[in-house]
């Protein structure tokens, strides 16, 4: 696969839930981490450190938008904010695809289970008892997983997307 | 925007390297496609291991890679031409090197070069102008009279002319640096652009709606318009550039409406790719056009200054060689805008200098 130029590769993301209990932080294009409030792992249920995940996943996403593109404004010395219209109904129709692409990742003990639509929304499970059987520290660990392979399940399928729906030359 | 011009060659092969990656996994991808929607199974290629995505768009770079690359190549050879422009400086030294020219031709007034503002002081060699009438009061004869007629009242009106001259001369090469300087810019900005038009592509994202801008457009512009719009209005310029660089207001050119912002952007690596060779091919175009439009300035000022200026209804003198080819003939009433008629005494001989012609002698 190709390298991604370094402003991307250095690419820095942050979130926080409106709380302000759970934080994330996203460097390049998958390296995720997740951490707490001191004190609050131990306090709280599965179903609230779904809804934490929940929400850290859509906000980093749009955190690490906001950031390619204030990159690339700093770049290219003019200021771009986004995509723009779409240019025709090929590109309306790629990009609708891309957004509609479900990718999913779970961590290797089971514990953590992510999906998102189009990165855009997200949902998260978290398996009954982590809080009482796992670390605060196994768990993020597991969060940080889960959500890379999400992130390389929805770059995959966007490849495929990407390129079923351009008119380029084409061979074997 | 980076100022990298320096490195355009190694920039470009990086460019196209990154051209051909993203297109060999492009054509994967679409391979991918085919065979997904033969084979109908359409959870196999979405669960593939990473080991797996790896070997097979290994196994597909392999066989087309080299042909791949083949589609790229004209692009090295594209930025090639643009790798070595000229450098700006010794176009700008050469200009203020006119400064001392500008500076004796000032005048006893004084004058402003229009382009680049600068005031220059009234010049000390013409101090006693005024004077001379007075200072001459006791020399007659034919040469006295040429003298005090013909050469000391228009004497200040040519040293402006010339003065306006040598600001014309300046101008096409301050409009020539600043033209060198703007497109080596652009050369590294379309690179830029390019890499970043991939970067979306990669990133599954189309290319934003804003496009680049040349700065060449501007360079010629920003010149003529200085002193009065800080060479902020391009509008202003199509009109203020001929009244700039024309002398005696005869009508100049200008350059064409240029396409101003070039899109650099497309659904693929292989469109990014055209849409560059558009804006390589645009870019060239427009140097041409901008330097065209510079020798033609300095064409019209070397017709001034030669006379070849005939103002409407003066019938034509055909030039006498034919150098070059405008629009502008031969006329004896303005050739003397430039160079006042030569002085009587200059043919004079020990023989002839007290002859009627000349000085004459003392009735």
């Amino acid at each position: 696969m190709t390298a991604a130029p370094e402003y991307l590769e250095t690419l820095t993301a942050e979130a926080e839930t409106p709380d302000g209990t759970a934080f994330a932080r996203l460097r390049g294009t998958s390296d995720i981490s997740v951490s707490f409030v001191p004190g609050y792992y131990a306090q709280t249920t599965e179903a609230r450190l779904a809804d934490k995940l929940t929400q850290l996943g859509r906000l980093l996403w749009v955190a690490r938008m906001r950031e390619y593109y204030r990159l690339k404004s700093d770049l290219l010395n003019r200021e771009v904010r986004g995509e723009g219209r779409p240019r025709n109904e090929r590109q309306a129709a790629r990009r609708e695809a891309r957004d509609s692409i479900v990718a999913s990742g779970r961590s290797d003990d089971g514990r953590v289970e992510l999906s998102a639509v189009g990165l855009l929304s997200w949902s998260a499970t978290v398996a009954p008892g982590t809080v009482r059987q796992v670390s605060e520290e196994a768990f993020t660990a597991a969060c940080a997983q889960a959500a890379e392979r999400l992130v390389e399940d929805h770059l995959w399928q966007l490849k495929l997307v990407w390129a079923s729906a351009s008119t380029g030359r084409s061979l074997g | 925007m980076s100022d990298n011009y320096g490195d355009i060659r190694s920039e470009a092969k990086a460019l196209v390297e990154k051209f051909v990656e993203l297109e060999v996994e492009h054509q994967a991808m679409l391979a991918f496609n085919r065979a997904l929607a033969e084979s109908g199974d359409l959870d196999d290629i979405h669960s593939w291991t990473n080991e797996k995505k790896a070997l097979e768009l290994q196994v597909y770079s392999d066989q087309w890679r080299g042909e791949i690359a083949s589609w790229f190549a004209d692009i090295t050879e594209m930025f090639d031409d643009l790798a070595d422009l000229p450098d700006p400086a010794p176009l700008r030294s050469e200009a203020e090197g006119l400064y001392g020219a500008l500076a004796l031709l000032a005048g006893p007034s004084g004058h402003t070069d229009i382009a680049d503002g600068t005031v220059h002081g009234p010049a000390e060699a013409f101090e006693k102008l005024s004077a001379i009438p007075t200072m001459l009061v006791d020399w007659e004869g034919h040469a006295a009279e040429a003298f005090k007629l013909n050469f000391i009242p228009p004497l200040e009106r040519v040293a402006f002319h010339e003065f306006e001259a040598v600001v014309s001369l300046r101008s096409p090469l301050i409009a020539a640096a600043y033209m060198w300087e703007k497109a080596r810019e652009d050369v590294s900005n379309l690179i830029d652009e390019a890499n970043s038009a991939l970067d979306d592509y990669s990133g599954g994202k189309d290319s934003a709606d804003a496009v680049l801008a040349l700065g060449i457009i501007g360079a010629i512009v920003a010149v003529a318009a200085v002193p009065f719009t800080g060479g902020t209005s391009a509008a202003l310029y199509w009109t203020m550039a001929g009244s700039a660089i024309a002398v005696t207001g005869a009508v100049v050119g200008h350059p064409n409406e240029p396409e101003k912002q070039l899109d650099i952007s497309g659904d693929s690596p292989a469109d990014i790719a055209q849409s560059l060779r558009d804006a390589i091919w645009k870019l060239k175009l427009q140097l041409l056009e901008h330097e065209l439009f510079i020798s033609r300035q300095i064409r019209t000022l070397s017709d001034q200054i030669n006379g070849y200026t005939a103002p409407k209804g003066t019938p034509p003198i055909p030039r006498d060689p034919p150098y070059y080819s405008t629009e502008h003939s031969y006329s004896e009433s303005t050739v003397h805008e430039f160079a006042l008629p030569r002085p009587l005494l200059a043919d004079a001989t020990p023989g002839n200098v007290n002859d009627d012609g000349y000085l004459g002698t003392p009735k």
